[in-house]
This record gives structure tokens, C-alpha cells and sequence, in this order.
């Protein structure tokens, strides 16, 4: 590519094409009237047979980079995974603690690991998410489905005692609760001899596309921005090894969004967020190295790599050019991956293995550093022992037996992947300024214009598989009668719900009831003062006092809606 | 053949506010919409009463509930037995992830219709209308 394609190089390449093309022609469509089909990426971008110099002319020598130098396309280190795996960071949690500290055993005895210490990637249940204690009206039958019942110091004491907090990655995947379950979270590390500044992990930090694409029940976006940047202005002051905020491109990918768009969520929130960061005194270069991420990883093999690669390179031209920001964490940009849970069929679920074990070599081949691999039954139940054992050798076979994790960027320099790599960059940066033209991540939010680019996405979707134009193998083609039988997974939710709300009565019972009111005050006051950016800085003391007083993540939680309210997206 | 002019039924489609997957659930609605079906949607109810509630005022021939999260028993036996309550006698069919062990439990507690995965939207507009139920 490059200056090989200048000049006479560049000429004698166009040559080579035309005549491939009359190859080509002759070939198929004369002999055989064969008419080449119009062909596009998953997300529509038009697609030639074959790339050349010539697709990649534009691009100069002295704009290629080596892995480890910005804008880091080709990665954010020298060595990516001849130094260090991926880390395989599998979300995780049901019934009740006890249950759920057996399945991290579990996953952690097969494997499951992060760079060097253990892993706690815990998804609490719907009770828990929705913020409610199991003891509420709200929650029947709820408790202990989709995740753990977590309410207390109590839950997680059961989760992560035992394990050296300051080596362990704790990261709770909460949206609406995220600041109580911080709060409650550094509670318990602290009655363990713990400091803030010690403690290792993330908040998913992210409520406002759990509140667009999982119908979570939030506040105005405007008040959830605030909440964001309480969390942000803590951890950046108190917590430097925490990370702070979970960008997700998930949802949005779950929702249809297309690569470039999903990029645009996340970078669109991000943009917002160290802006807004800035007005509550904070300093870019502060922020930036703490944001991770989520990242959905679809099908289509190429563009999904090249997602990752224009990623790496818009953030950091964004993050040093637009904020100025010099530290080098600040423009590398460290990708979390979730494989698809929408590419799962329920039909012949066997072949939802090898789906997953496409997206993870995808994702690897993007260079990712951290990845979630979906159990091949969670379109029909969720994971059984079994599935979320084989998820996890999915990757263990790529790392081991495939050998494509001996050289970094094993696709850099393909003509395909660096001009596809080019158009989804420049494609993202064209939504991203919509955003922007429409007054940002928030306002967009508010006025419906992300949910209507999303639900669109979604009835195409919709469409193109009910017409069998997009194919999904098992669904609309080689469909089979027989049904394949897996394990299914099964719990006592009656039981466990019993058990849940019996724990957290005698929680109530315990403490100096006279503390718990003054400390809900004590938030309720503080959430009431807190009316713009500016003042950011006074609710998590007052969270981290009440946590500290014994309130749950459900209490604590409700008086936010007391103060802000609730609404929908639609 | 001389065309008949038939009264619009009328279905209640409903999820719990716990149940984030809607994309199916939406899809259903306005496929049972196309179909010439008079669709209440209701999401995020809270408590059973409240469906009931709109079943009644709405006057609605059948209830639709969605279910992905893995609550799907313990949601049809709740509608049931508060419909039971009011004395209402109403079918009720349920979507979303209902693994194949748990067909019968909903068919033995009085499940109408079940569709899974695997369901196409159409499947449930064209099983109301066959239930033939016209209010």
C-alpha cells in the first residue's frame, strides 16, 4: 500500500484491476451469465470482489503505525497477546450469593481470569437491577432470575470474602443502582481493612442506554447525567485503580444498532462526559484512562475487526486532538468484548458454539482485551454449568490450538481491512456529528432520536429475516423438525426467593433503625441540592455513610426516585 | 362471496416492568395490528392488578404476556390467579424464552397459546384469530 501505490506502481495496479475485471467479466458473466450480486457489509456498506493498492493509495507510509503507537489501530501495546491473553471476564451471578460464589469457582477452576488475579463479574437479578430489595411488593418472582439477589454488605460479603480485594477485579453490572452499589461496595472493603484507593474493579456507570435499550426504569436523562458525574468525580479522586465508567456499544449492538452507529454511542457518551467532567473541575487526562468498555461483537467476520481497529483510532484522535489530553492512557482505548446474545438461535442451539467461537476470533483478531463469550443456550434458558464451561474453552481453544495469537494485528496492511477500517471510521464520525448537530448524547436521548435510529434498525432486521434475505442458518434456512435437547438450566426460584427475603428482614432487624432514617435524610438532602454539573461532589459521601449505616441498595436507590422521578423512553 | 364486516378483537399485550427484551414483543404487536386486531399495549406493569385493571376497563378478548427473563411460570400463575380473583375468565397466551420443560407447566395451569423461540410474529396474530373470539 502507500507509496508503493504512487506513480507507476499505483498505475501499473489500476492496469492489473481493469484487466482482472475483463478476466472477470469474460469469465462469469459471458460464459456462464453469471451476474455478480450486489454485496454489502452487515451494516450496508457496499463491498468490490477484491481490494488492491489502489483502495488503500490514500493511506501514506507515514501514517502506518507499529502496535503500541498512536493512533494505535494496530493495538495498544507492542506485544498483545505473546505478552498477555485476553482477559476472559465472564458476567455471571443467579439465585443467591451462595450460588452464585460457587459459579465463580467454578468458571475461575476452568479458567476464567484477568491480568493475574481473579475475576468478579457479577450481574445482579432483576429485583436488584430494577432497584428493589427482595422484600418488595415489586419483586415476587423476580428474585434470583437473571442474576443474583445482591442488596446488602451481607450479599457481597458472601460473594467476596476470601478473595484479596486490592488483586481482585470486582465489577458489579448495575445501571440505575450503580452509585449505592459502589457505596455499599466500599462499606464492605472498608470493615475489611480496605481503602478506596486500593480497590480494583469497575461501575458500569452507563444508565442511559440500559434506560434507551433494556427499558430500565431511570430518571430524566439530564438527571441521570448528573448521577454519571457523581460517580466519575469520586472514583477519580478516591478510587484511581477503579474504572469508572463502562461505556457499552452492547446494547445498542443488541438493539440492531450498525457498527458505525454503535461506535457513535459510545463515543458520542464519552464526548459528553469529559466535557461535562471538565465543568466539575476535573482534568481530561484524569478521566479519560478510566473510561472500559463494552463492546458487541456481531457476525460479520470483517467488519466487526475493523470496528475494533477504528475504534482504538478515533479515540485517541479524539481524546488527544479535541481534549488535548497528553497522557498516553488517555488515547488507548482498552476493549471489552460481549459476543452477541441477538446472533443466538434457540433452533439447533449446538451451532450458537460455533458462532461464539467466530466472534472470539474476531474479536482477538481486533485485538481485543478483555472478552465475554455467550453460552451456546441462552436463547432457551439461562446458562447451564455446561454451556458456561464451554464458552469459556471457546477461547481457551482459540488461544491455544489456532496460533492467532502469535502476531499482533495479523490483518494489518490487508487492502480490505485497512480501507474498511477507513470507511467505519469516517462512517462513525458522520453519526457522531448528528449527535452532536442535534445537541448531544443526552438531548438526543431525551428527544427520542436514538430510539427512533434504533428501532428502525430494528424492524429492518426484523424484515430481512422474515424475507430470508439475511440467511440465519437453523431460523429461515436448513431448518430442521427434530429438536435438539440441552441441559437445561433449573433453580428453586420459589425457594430462593423465601431465602432472600428471610435474609434481608433479619437485615432490617439488625440495625439502629434511628441511623438508617437519618442517613436517608442525609441522601434525599443531598439529591435535592444537587441541581447542576457544577455541584457535583456531595451524594457519594453521604451514599458511602449511608451503606455504612446499613440502608440497602434498594432504599438507597428509591429516594432517587423520590427526588428525580421516573420515566421511559417510550 | 359477499364480504362480512366482523368486529375487531381486541388482545392486551403486557410485560412486567422487570422484563427489559421487547424487541420480540414489539414485533408481535404490530404484526397483530396489521392483521386487523385492536391491540392495548400495556408494558412494565408492576403488580397483577393492574393488568387485570386494563383487561376490564379495555374490555379485551385475550391477554398477551411477554417473558424472557426466565420469570414466565411465576408471572402466568400471578395474571391467573388475580384474574381468578375478580372473577374474570379471560385466555391468556404467553412469548418469549419458555425452554420445552416448562410447555406443560403452562398448559396444565391454563396457558392458551405458547410462543417460544423460534416463533415467527405472525403465529400469534393468526392463533387469535382463530380462537375465534370476538368481543
Amino acid at each position: 500500500m502507500a507509496d508503493m501505490g504512487k506513480g507507476k506502481d499505483l498505475d501499473r495496479v489500476r492496469q492489473m484491476e481493469m484487466q482482472w475485471e475483463k478476466n472477470f467479466t469474460e469469465k462469469y458473466e459471458r460464459k456462464h451469465g453469471f451476474k455478480m450480486p450486489e454485496s454489502q457489509t452487515d451494516s450496508g456498506i457496499s463491498l468490490k470482489p477484491v481490494y488492491t493498492p489502489s483502495d488503500v493509495a490514500d493511506i501514506d507510509y507515514g501514517e502506518i503505525e507499529m502496535p503500541g503507537s498512536y493512533p494505535y489501530t494496530r493495538g495498544l501495546y507492542p506485544l498483545t497477546y505473546q505478552y498477555q491473553p485476553w482477559m476472559t471476564q465472564q458476567i455471571h451471578g443467579y439465585a443467591r450469593a451462595e450460588e452464585t460464589r460457587k459459579r465463580t469457582e467454578k468458571l475461575t477452576k476452568a479458567g476464567m481470569k484477568g491480568f493475574g488475579g481473579a475475576v468478579l463479574f457479577i450481574v445482579p437479578d432483576l429485583a436488584a437491577n430494577y432497584g428493589y430489595d427482595p422484600d418488595d411488593i415489586v419483586a415476587r418472582g423476580m428474585v434470583g432470575i437473571s442474576g443474583v439477589s445482591v442488596s446488602t454488605e451481607e450479599d457481597i460479603g458472601i460473594i467476596c470474602d476470601g478473595y484479596d480485594l486490592s488483586k481482585t477485579r470486582v465489577g458489579f453490572s448495575t445501571k440505575i443502582t450503580c452509585l449505592p452499589m459502589l457505596a455499599t461496595y466500599i462499606a464492605y472493603a472498608e470493615r475489611h481493612g480496605y481503602k478506596p484507593d486500593q480497590l480494583n474493579g469497575q461501575s458500569q456507570n452507563r444508565r442511559k442506554i440500559a434506560w434507551l435499550g433494556q427499558n430500565m426504569r431511570d430518571h430524566p436523562p439530564k438527571d441521570q447525567l448528573k448521577l454519571q458525574l457523581e460517580l466519575i468525580k469520586y472514583c477519580v479522586e478516591n478510587m484511581p485503580r477503579w474504572n469508572h465508567t463502562n461505556l457499552c456499544g452492547y446494547v445498542a449492538g443488541e438493539n440492531c444498532a450498525s457498527p458505525a452507529q454503535e461506535m457513535a454511542f459510545m463515543l458520542s457518551e464519552a464526548i459528553e462526559l469529559v466535557e461535562c467532567g471538565v465543568q466539575t473541575g476535573l482534568d481530561p487526562d484524569d478521566i479519560v484512562p478510566r473510561f472500559s468498555a463494552q463492546m458487541h461483537m456481531g457476525m460479520d467476520f470483517f467488519e466487526e475487526i475493523c470496528k475494533l481497529r477504528a475504534f482504538r483510532r478515533i479515540w485517541a484522535k479524539i481524546m488527544k486532538e479535541r481534549f488535548d489530553c497528553k497522557k498516553a492512557a488517555s488515547h488507548q482505548f482498552r476493549i471489552h468484548i460481549h459476543t452477541g446474545g441477538i446472533n443466538l438461535t434457540a433452533q439447533q442451539p449446538l451451532n450458537n458454539i460455533t458462532r461464539a467461537a467466530l466472534q472470539v476470533l474476531a474479536s482477538v483478531m481486533g485485538g481485543t482485551q478483555s472478552l465475554h463469550t455467550s453460552s451456546y443456550d441462552e436463547a432457551i434458558s439461562l446458562p447451564s454449568e455446561e454451556a458456561a464451561a464451554t464458552a469459556l474453552r471457546v477461547n481457551q481453544i482459540v488461544l491455544h490450538e489456532t496460533g492467532v495469537a502469535k502476531v499482533s494485528d495479523p490483518l494489518g496492511g490487508s487492502y480490505y481491512v485497512e480501507w474498511l477500517t477507513k470507511r467505519l471510521e469516517e462512517e462513525a464520525l458522520k453519526v457522531i456529528g448528528e449527535i452532536e448537530s442535534r445537541g448531544g448524547y443526552t438531548k438526543c436521548m431525551e428527544t427520542g432520536w436514538l430510539w427512533n435510529l434504533l428501532d428502525q434498525r430494528i424492524k429492518g432486521w426484523r424484515q430481512e429475516v422474515d424475507e430470508g434475505t439475511r440467511v440465519i442458518v437453523g431460523v429461515n434456512k436448513y431448518r430442521q423438525e427434530e429438536t435438539v435437547e440441552v441441559p437445561e438450566f433449573t433453580m428453586d426460584q420459589g425457594e430462593v426467593e423465601r431465602l432472600a427475603i428471610e435474609r434481608i428482614k433479619r437485615w432490617k432487624e439488625s440495625r439502629n433503625q434511628g441511623e438508617v432514617k437519618n442517613a436517608l435524610k442525609e441522601i434525599e438532602k443531598a439529591a435535592r441540592e444537587f441541581e447542576s454539573v457544577e455541584q457535583t461532589g456531595g451524594l457519594m459521601p453521604v451514599l458511602i455513610d449511608a451503606a455504612r449505616a446499613k440502608c440497602t441498595v434498594g432504599e438507597m436507590t428509591e429516594v432517587f426516585f423520590q427526588v428525580y422521578g421516573c420515566v421511559f423512553p417510550y | 362471496m359477499e364480504a362480512v364486516k366482523k368486529e375487531k378483537i381486541r388482545a392486551l399485550f403486557t410485560r412486567h416492568l422487570m422484563e427489559g427484551h421487547d424487541m420480540g414483543l414489539r414485533a408481535v404487536v404490530s404484526s397483530c395490528r396489521k392483521s386487523g386486531i385492536e391491540v392495548v399495549y400495556y408494558p412494565r406493569f408492576q403488580a397483577f392488578d393492574e393488568v387485570v385493571k386494563v383487561a376490564e376497563e379495555e374490555d379485551v378478548a385475550i391477554i398477551g404476556l411477554s417473558s424472557s427473563s426466565g420469570a414466565h411460570i411465576n408471572l402466568a400463575e400471578g395474571l391467573i390467579a388475580s384474574l381468578k380473583e375478580k372473577g374474570m375468565d379471560i385466555p391468556i397466551i404467553i412469548g418469549g424464552i419458555i425452554p420445552n420443560k416448562d410447555i406443560p407447566i403452562l398448559r396444565k395451569i391454563g396457558i392458551k397459546g405458547i410462543f417460544g423461540p423460534g416463533s415467527v410474529p405472525g403465529e400469534v396474530a393468526g392463533f387469535i384469530h382463530d380462537l375465534n373470539v370476538t368481543t
